[in-house]
């Protein structure tokens, strides 16, 4: 039986386009009616306005055409640094991290500014790939609402002025016998770990707090109890034959989503003549696209994630287990597959929950798997926060012990669950210093602000985990009067050195663990600059011992609510906005949520049944608890008696892009025995009877209902390696046409896209944006179905809506042999190339659309307005600061013309004149467009069919590959190979 | 079949109005295309020269122009250094320039200059001036004068004039064929319709591919450094100075400092003597950039490498610059329009043979090793598309 897929749930029941279109069509229906009727044009005076309108044009247009040529000036270099080319990029490595994800990093800088980030390739934890907010970071650079210089009270004050009264304060609380802290996030740079200490060596009665809105201070906790290490042990996703994830978004959010994304598809990876697949069961009440991704997703209650564990727990220990209400057969046949692969599998526990934690701890123990998959010897220090540290401290501030507090890279008053509370102990701290870098909640109640860096202009090093350093060096020159914070500290230390002496210094006794500064070192500290990472060899020791009593001491409470009409809520990261440290980055805002398909908002995911039940439907603005209100979206697959919504949203302080975007759901989150827990049982969903408009982009393009993606199991696929594609041979059968075939010689440009291991993350739609200088256009314009991505993810869903099957698919233009768009342009603005590209010149196109409209992939984006200067768009494109970012190899283009993706020709166009000029064959892979550069798993490949022997070539054979909608003959030149799940049926 | 015949008879004068208007400013405006403002900055300037009366300024601008001679067989200063703008090169700096120069400076440094001159091409010339201190202060109260009031800029005279005159005959002889009919001879009318109406469409034609383009453009440079100095006589390599043209987009104006490796000995200009290059070692000792006037202005929407052009495919620059070599101020000699860009990829032979990259031409190589086919032009290996410089 065919499956049906799905795009929306409207679709899903079948509600006609009209209705649908009669729903959330935003035009004023009369007044496309007159329009029509042409009752809005005055007839009477038609021929005189043409002539006048005739004569009109033809002068304005002559005096703009002869206008145009002003003296242009060309102005060189008076001295020329040896190692800039005017025209090529320069790239260099360099590290972000930024509290919450880490990524080694290549800064591509084109004539003295960075315009993209790319993975460094030398990472063993990134492998050249890199994620949507890593990439969206180069925007944060030229961000209009970072602090340009040092204040004091909203003054802007001079860095002598600054230093020397922050001095003073800081003597004086201490003379005072009050408590001097430093609240920082996680902090995994070595050498700023020693400039922290440092300085609470020398401040009396001072302490550091690290604080991390995305908590994993449980974690730390349990393995702290049953390993005696407070750290977080490196998991090995690759090496595990069987994966189960307790609500750990892993491929989106978690830790290193990054990192394990390669791990995982690279366990993943089918072919006809590999056999082993891994298998994934994903147990959450959202949606996310780790669910999506596995093989089996078992909708659960966040809270009951316990009692999961411990029935786990009691089955693999030959305990006896407590029955958990509809989930035991599941539960069983997972401990059963579990037991099946003993030291080849993995449990990862999302929720910032002791219990939960010690028990997947003590599974994860009883099946071996400590040593195989999951190894103490090479920890990750991604997380150091300690939760009930900062519980302690909003105590202690509200009681008056803090006399001076240095806040950097945290902002607890937005972020925290108390941020009411760490607020108000801020107004009884005598000294509050302030070393953001962009301003927020947090920093807008302190009295100094002493502006750090952005970390494109930061010296720095990082040791994400033990043994993987990486290096950060400056690509730009601050842009305004800024310092970096640890700069600030040495000097406050009273130290003598700039922060680069120091660094390398450090760098020289404490990495290198050489005794003098020498050739030998400069040799070393240049190769590690400019590989970007240094990795040391960490002696594997055998794993610590399990300390079986801290099972024991697990309270049998399991935190559950029973109660009627009670909703468990669970507090939950978005892929772009994580945190909400990166709010203000409108490229992130506008990145539509890969599973909801939503910009420009937060909402809460109300599962389907409880819709009906409370007569709920997308976008009706509900309060919640009684005091946070925000609109709803009916999202198949949220468990039922769960609600979901994203922090990060919500932002009061922090530039004109985020704030009033969506709402703070922090709040609501609470902090149980010293613990964040970002699941909460609310009392109260209560409708307000208003509506909000949401950017959905889901119905912009919808397939009507044709098998565009394909899937099968992993079993039929063994019998048969066509299964889920039998389509694709029937068409190349029936595949006659009385015109000549297309050929092509020497290169014919292809991408094909592994939907087996595309897990819908979206890096590649930043990419794609960074690369190609895609404006963003905002949420009125999303709403209209304008939104501009050249590169978008469709999802589908297929199946039960309380537990749907979701497939993504990146869409970009399929640059077919037998375009549809190419034929109906009046002025051949778009055609094919020799190579296979189907071109666009934008100074050609005159906007008919009739292209757009032809086009049976919906890909090509309309300039419906002036998206790049225009003030009504503004975000960065509109002013001289954001502009710096966009990639000149690209034209801006105007209002009025159509795009779409070119395969990134730009860097096609680069790779052959480098090649022509060495007088070389193109290598294959050499060129990779943006998104296949960024893909975390690797899903695309890109290259030349042309040539037999190379690796899409290849994939093009394969069995699994096919186009979509190739019944239509359009010849595309991306191809899909078909999901492979790993199940039974 | 026309109800409205007055409203259609309007309308059309009217557009003719509009359309006589915009062509006026077009041509009018294009004439001055190109044509640099020189900014003059109005500081005060007249402080420490004492009272400088009108008398003084016409006074000085007669022994400047030569109207009072300056010594037996002494040129005037103006037979030189040129007060109004000329189309030819001048290898002498402007009267507006020098006075430009030395608004800052007092009349006696001007005169230890010219009196006294280091420069052997400034000897030769001046050797024979007998120009008293009282006569100089009149000179450089002109001078200041001068170098406020920038120079006249010249007269447009174009064919603008012909062309509003043969609009009227046109205007007239339609108006007497249709309504006056005054003269008998309908030939006439027609003659002078076709002829001029012919006329005006040619220029405007003429016009309409000329807009936006600018060949022949040879502005002024800051500095007037000549190429054929550099490359013809003393034989520089165009690659010494614009070194990354083979590796990148652009050709690359070198750097002030990289101007330095010769000039750091080389102070003396074989015709311009020190004037210009003292500009260069000011530029350098001061940190200015110099601000050189672009000639070759592509639009922003056409992708031009110089690497694939000059590294890749190893043209001789003068295919596209011309005869630089011949040039002491850089002119455009292509129109550098697309038409010329595609003649050019039409018709040049591209190494396939040789260059490994095009290996992968099979069916290329074939046809050519098979005969069908002389030589594989840049149309061949996809030279014409438009992605190949549009993206």
């Amino acid at each position: 039986m065919k499956k049906q897929y799905w795009k929306s749930l409207e679709e899903q029941k079948g509600i006609g386009r009209q209705d649908y279109l009669e729903d959330h069509i935003y035009v004023n229906k009369n007044e496309i009616a007159d329009l029509v009727d042409g009752k809005s044009l005055n007839t009477s005076s038609s021929r005189r306005d043409f002539l006048k309108l005739c004569g009109f044009s033809i002068a304005s247009s002559a005096l703009i055409a002869s206008c145009e040529r002003p003296v242009q000036k060309a102005i060189p270099y008076l001295f020329k640094p040896e190692e800039v080319t005017p025209g090529t990029a320069n790239y260099y490595a360099s590290t972000f991290f930024d509290g919450d994800d880490y990524a080694s990093i290549l800064v591509k800088v084109r004539d003295g500014r960075p315009i993209k980030i790319e993975g460094n390739d030398l990472s063993d934890l990134s492998k050249g790939t890199a994620s949507a907010r890593v990439q969206a970071s180069v925007l944060g650079l030229y961000d209009t609402a970072r602090f340009r210089q040092p204040s004091e009270n909203g003054a802007v004050v001079d860095w002598e002025h600054a230093d020397r009264k922050v001095k003073e304060g800081l003597e004086s609380a201490a003379s005072s016998g009050g408590k001097t802290v430093i609240l920082t996030g996680t902090v995994i740079s070595p050498s700023t770990e020693s400039i922290i200490r440092d300085f609470l060596s020398r401040q009396p009665r001072s302490e550091w707090i690290q604080y991390d809105p995305l908590s994993f201070s449980a974690m730390l906790e349990a393995n702290s109890r049953c390993f005696n290490r407070r750290v977080i042990p490196y998991m090995h996703f690759g090496k595990a034959d069987l994966v189960v994830g307790f609500g750990a978004d892993f491929l989106g959010t978690w830790l290193m989503p990054v990192t394990f994304s390669g791990q995982y598809v690279q366990g993943r990876r089918v072919s006809e003549d590999e056999s082993g697949m891994s298998r994934h069961i994903q147990l959450e009440s959202t949606m996310t696209i780790t669910g999506a991704a596995a093989d089996e997703r078992i909708p659960i209650k966040p809270l009951q994630v316990k009692s999961i564990l411990r029935y786990l727990y009691e089955r693999l220990s030959g305990g006896t287990p407590v029955s958990v209400t509809g989930l035991d057969a599941k539960l069983d046949r997972i401990a059963t597959g579990l037991e099946e692969s003993r030291g080849r599998s993995l449990l990862v526990c999302g929720y910032n929950d002791i219990d939960a934690q010690i028990l997947v701890n003590g599974i994860n123990h009883l099946l071996g798997n400590y040593g195989p998959v999951i190894d103490f010897s090479t920890p990750v220090r991604l997380r150091h926060g300690d939760d009930a540290a900062m519980d302690r401290l909003i105590a202690e501030m509200n009681n008056g012990e803090v006399s001076a507090m240095l806040i950097h890279n945290a902002n607890p008053v937005f972020d925290y669950p108390d941020g009411e509370g760490f607020g108000s102990g801020m107004e009884r701290v005598g000294l509050k210093i302030s070393l953001a870098q962009v301003k927020d909640e947090t920093s807008d109640l302190c009295d100094y602000i002493c502006p750090d860096n952005h970390y494109l202009e930061s010296w720095g090093d990082a040791l994400p985990v033990t043994g993987q350093y990486s290096l950060q060096q400056p690509a730009i020159r601050p842009l305004g009067n800024t310092r970096q914070m640890q700069g600030s500290l040495l000097k406050w230390s009273g130290e003598k050195d700039d922060y680069y002496t120091y660094l390398r210094n450090f760098w020289q006794y404490s990495v290198f663990g050489l005794p003098e500064a020498g050739k030998e070192f400069d040799d070393q500290w240049n190769d590690c600059l400019q590989k970007g990472v240094f990795t040391t060899t960490v002696p594997t020791g055998p794993q610590p011992t399990f300390n079986e009593g801290c099972i024991e001491g697990i309270s049998p409470e399991t935190g559950v609510n029973a109660g009627e009409g009670l909703f468990e809520m669970e507090i939950i990261q978005s892929i772009a906005i994580g945190s909400g440290k990166h709010a203000n980055n409108p490229w992130l805002q506008e990145l539509p949520d890969p599973v909801s398909k939503i910009s420009w908002d937060n909402y809460l995911a109300v599962s389907p049944a409880d819709a009906g039940a409370l007569s709920l439907s997308t976008g009706d603005i509900v309060r919640v608890d009684g005091d946070i209100i925000i609109p709803v979206l009916v999202q198949p697959g949220q468990t039922p008696g769960t609600v979901s919504a994203a922090m990060g949203y919500g932002r009061s302080v922090a530039g004109k892009v985020a704030e009033g975007v969506g709402v703070n759901v922090m709040p609501l989150a609470e902090v149980v025995n010293s613990f964040i827990d970002y699941r909460v049982n609310v009392s109260s969903i209560e409708k307000t009877g208003e509506k909000h408009k949401m950017a959905l982009s889901q119905t912009h393009h919808s397939m009507e209902g044709r098998a565009i993606v394909r899937e099968t199991t992993l079993g039929e696929y063994r019998n048969n390696p066509y299964a889920g594609n039998e389509m694709r041979r029937e068409i190349l059968d029936h595949m006659y046409t009385l015109y000549d075939e297309v050929k092509f010689d020497g290169l014919h440009w292809a991408m094909a896209i592994d939907l087996n291991a595309c897990t819908g993350c979206s890096s590649c739609v930043i990419a794609c944006q960074a690369e190609n200088n895609i404006p963003v256009i905002g949420k009125d314009e999303v709403f209209r179905r304008r939104i501009m991505h050249w590169m978008r993810i469709d999802r589908y869903y297929s199946g039960d809506t309380l537990n749907p099957s979701v497939h993504f698919m990146p869409v970009m233009c399929q640059h077919c042999d037998n375009a549809p768009c190419e034929n109906v342009c009046p002025v051949a603005a778009t055609n094919h190339s020799d190579e296979g590209v189907n071109q666009m010149a934008y100074v050609r196109c005159i906007g008919t659309k009739y292209c757009i409209n032809n086009c049976p992939y919906k890909v090509r984006r309309f300039n419906w307005f002036n998206y790049t200067r225009s003030d009504d768009y503004n975000y960065y494109m509109n002013d001289e600061t954001g502009r710096l970012v966009l990639n000149p190899d690209v034209t801006v283009r105007e209002r009025g013309i159509v795009e779409k993706c070119s395969f990134c020709i730009q860097r096609i166009q680069e790779a052959k004149i480098k090649a022509k000029a060495e007088r070389r064959v193109l290598r294959d892979e050499e060129i990779l467009p943006a998104c296949a550069q960024t893909c975390p798993s690797k899903a695309i490949v890109f290259g030349n069919i042309a040539d037999e022997n190379s690796r899409i070539a290849g994939i093009f054979k394969d069995k699994r590959n096919y186009h979509l909608l190739e019944e239509l003959h359009t010849l595309p030149s991306v191809g899909y190979l078909t999901k492979v799940k790993n199940r039974q049926s | 079949m026309m109800p409205n015949q007055p409203d259609f008879f309007k309308g059309a004068c009217r557009l003719v109005f509009l359309f006589c208007i915009s062509l006026f400013l077009c041509l009018h405006v294009s004439a001055f295309e190109g044509s640099e403002v020189v900014d003059t900055d109005s500081d005060e300037m007249e402080q420490g020269f004492g009272p400088v009366t009108a008398d003084d300024i016409k006074r000085g601008e007669r022994l400047f122009r030569g109207l009072v001679p300056l010594g037996p067989d002494a040129a005037s200063c103006a037979s030189c250094h040129n007060v109004n703008p000329i189309d030819t090169f001048n290898w002498n700096p402007s009267a507006h320039e020098i006075s430009r120069f030395y608004r800052e400076r007092t009349a006696e440094d001007l005169y230890a200059v010219v009196m006294e001159p280091v420069s052997s091409k400034m000897m030769e010339i001046h050797h024979t001036y007998e120009i008293s201190p009282e006569d100089m202060f009149l000179v450089k109260s002109w001078m200041d004068d001068f170098a406020e009031r920038g120079m006249d800029q010249r007269p447009v005279i174009n064919n603008l004039i012909f062309f509003l005159l043969l609009l009227v005959v046109f205007i007239a002889a339609v108006a007497d064929l249709v309504i006056f009919k005054k003269i008998p001879f309908k030939l006439l009318h027609l003659a002078v319709i076709l002829g001029a109406g012919l006329f005006m469409l040619k220029t405007i034609a003429h016009e309409a591919i000329a807009l936006g383009r600018s060949q022949y453009y040879e502005p002024d440079q800051p500095i007037k450094f000549s190429h054929r100095v550099h490359a013809h006589d003393n034989k520089t390599d165009c690659l010494y100075c614009h070194s990354i043209a083979e590796y990148s987009h652009e050709a690359g104006i070198p750097s002030v400092s990289q101007c330095m490796n010769c000039h750091v000995i080389v102070r003396e200009g074989s015709h311009s003597g020190r004037f210009e290059i003292n500009k260069l070692i000011e530029a350098f000792e001061n940190e200015i950039p110099i601000r050189w006037i672009k000639v070759h202005n592509l639009p922003d929407h056409a992708f031009f490498s110089h690497a694939q052009h000059v590294g890749a495919a190893g043209l001789d620059c003068s295919e596209c610059h011309g005869e630089v070599e011949e040039m002491d101020r850089i002119m455009q000699v292509s129109d550098l329009s697309m038409g010329w860009c595609l003649d050019c990829h039409r018709s040049t032979e591209v190494d396939i043979l040789n260059n490994e990259f095009y290996s992968v031409y099979m069916q290329l190589k074939d046809d050519i090793s098979a005969g069908r086919l002389d030589y594989a032009t840049a149309r061949e290996t996809g030279g014409t598309d438009c992605m190949k410089c549009h993206y």
